[in-house]
């Protein structure tokens, strides 16, 4: 399993012209407010049409400009999480779930016995019977991801996926994060703001600036020779 | 569970240190007199057997059935083209967006009798599809089918204004996840976009079907007065008051009854909406 995208575009003032890759595990972007983190993100997921590059996942060409290639979301394999989780507020946290399962055809038993799975898988069959407008935001954050993996993606994009949370939650969710992350083995790519988070993933980073990869590495290559003054000041604290 | 942001929309009971003070209240006052008061007059103008001769008199039932039949009429074709339409002007952009808006704005800032004139000289005998009309066999003015162009395009303009403003609210994230998730672009506008939206949907409709219920210039300059063909209640409300202003009254105080239910339903479903949605939810 692995992916890379190089896509060039121009979205308002944003000029972002980038190029990623990643295998097995996630990979941090970081970046100033405003560089195309989400931006990319979005990108990715299909949401843009780049006026140049390609992006693969699992091996397979979702976008290629030079080739007239060009899938749209429902058939890229990617789970996109957005900021503020995106879940779906008139559905319950089940139906959310299984919301995957719905495009796949599958009937109202087997959906819910799917989502079910999915929701003890991830550690989260506690919150099966939870309204959504009820749920904290670190259980916002668990059942987003649930939903994400039911759809069984090729690709995890997630967009500060703790960035809403408060300190407790926080580290909760870092740590389900972290260990969910590595267990389902998925290639991820995780916009994050914040040096603990990126180093409790065990990402690999990814530094954007005004739309351009400016450096990217380990946590300890970045930490040990920043490129530039914002990489420095993100690992001092 | 109630969701987050319902508290925003009671309002809360205590008074407020930095609330309106006196003076304001003094200041706003006499608007809302000039509003209630006819109301209450209208509402004290009649005796219940005068309200009874009223209901009996031969305008009345054909008025209002004619009146039931048109707007579910004008509020269907409102709804099956205007939501589409509303979706289109909150999800694109450009320059032909922005003209489709303007064009849906026009008929609330057109004076109703120009519409009127305007669908006349569209639909008339002499008007610009009138030759191809004859032919056809086919007359529109002073039909039903007038009275219902009539009220589709004076409240046309309520329904998708109301529905692109709640389509706007949807978040777009909302949308491509559930595109990510394996929707189709129509799938993503049904399973999503329409759900959330419909609350916004509703209100949008009920205040198309209001405008639609009260249309007078348009029907009666473009269908005229035809009883039991295109005399609609504001229409016989007029006809009646040459004849016998206590029918015309019967007939105003039947109305105002009709929309005053409507607001009343409009600002109860907001909360009966939340109510639903949340015992759905913990059932599921």
């Amino acid at each position: 399993m692995s992916w890379r995208a190089a896509v060039r575009l121009r979205i308002g003032s944003l000029e972002l012209d980038a190029e990623v890759q990643g295998r097995e595990g996630p990979v941090a972007v970081i970046g100033p407010n405003g560089s195309g983190k989400t931006t990319l993100l979005r990108t990715i997921a299909g949401a843009f049409r780049p006026d140049s590059g390609f992006i693969e996942i699992g091996g397979v060409p979702v976008f290629d400009a030079s080739r007239g290639i060009d899938l749209p979301p429902e058939r890229r394999g990617v789970g996109y999480v957005p900021q503020g989780y995106g879940l779906f507020p008139h559905l319950s946290v089940i139906d959310n779930v299984a919301f995957p399962l719905i495009s796949k055809g599958a009937s109202r038993a087997v959906r819910q016995e799917g989502s079910r799975r999915t929701m003890e898988r991830t550690g989260c069959a506690h919150l099966t019977r939870r309204a959504t407008h009820g749920l904290s935001g670190g259980e916002q954050q668990r059942v987003a991801l649930a939903r994400a993996l039911a759809a069984e993606p090729g690709l995890l994009l997630l967009d500060e996926p703790l960035a809403a949370l408060d300190a407790p939650a926080r580290r909760e969710v870092r740590t389900y994060l972290a260990s969910h992350l590595a267990r389902e083995r998925l290639p991820a790519l995780v916009v994050s703001h914040e040096a603990r988070d990126v180093r409790a993933l065990g990402a690999e980073v990814l530094v954007l600036e005004r739309g351009r990869v400016v450096q990217s590495g380990t946590v300890d290559a970045l930490a040990a020779s920043p490129a530039t003054d914002f990489v420095a000041a993100f690992f001092e604290a | 569970m109630r969701p987050p942001g319902t508290a925003t929309m009671t309002r809360g009971g205590g008074a407020h240190r930095d609330g309106p003070g006196r003076a304001l209240l003094m200041l706003a006052a006499p608007i809302l007199l000039l509003l209630g008061v006819p109301l209450v007059a209208l509402a004290v103008a009649s005796s219940p057997s005068d309200l009874l001769a009223g209901i009996r008199s031969p305008v009345f039932a054909p008025a209002l059935w004619l009146s039931v039949r048109t707007t579910v009429a004008s509020v269907a074709v409102v709804l099956v083209g205007g939501t589409p339409l509303a979706w289109w002007l909150a999800s694109g952009e450009g320059r032909a967006v922005r003209i489709a808006e303007a064009l849906v704005d026009l008929p609330i800032v057109i004076p109703p009798a120009v519409v009127g004139i305007a669908l006349l000289e569209t639909y008339g005998r002499s008007g610009l599809f009138g030759a191809q009309l004859t032919a056809l066999g086919i007359q529109v003015p002073f039909t039903t089918l007038a009275v219902v162009l009539a009220q589709v395009v004076v409240s046309t303009p309520f329904y998708v204004q109301a529905a692109a403003a709640a389509f706007r609210r949807v978040d777009r994230d909302l949308l491509l996840v559930a595109r990510t998730l394996g929707q189709t672009r129509r799938g993503t506008f049904l399973r999503v976009a329409l759900p959330i939206a419909l609350p916004g949907l509703v209100g949008g409709a009920a205040l198309a079907w209001a405008r639609a219920l009260g249309e007078f210039g348009a029907t009666l300059l473009f269908a005229g007065n035809l009883p039991g063909t295109t005399q609609t209640m504001p229409l016989a409300i007029y006809a009646a008051l040459e004849s016998d202003v206590k029918v015309a009254v019967a007939l105003s105080l039947v109305l105002a009854g009709a929309s005053v239910l409507l607001l009343f339903a409009l600002r109860m479903a907001p909360r009966a909406w939340s109510a639903f949605h949340g015992t759905t939810e913990e059932h599921a």
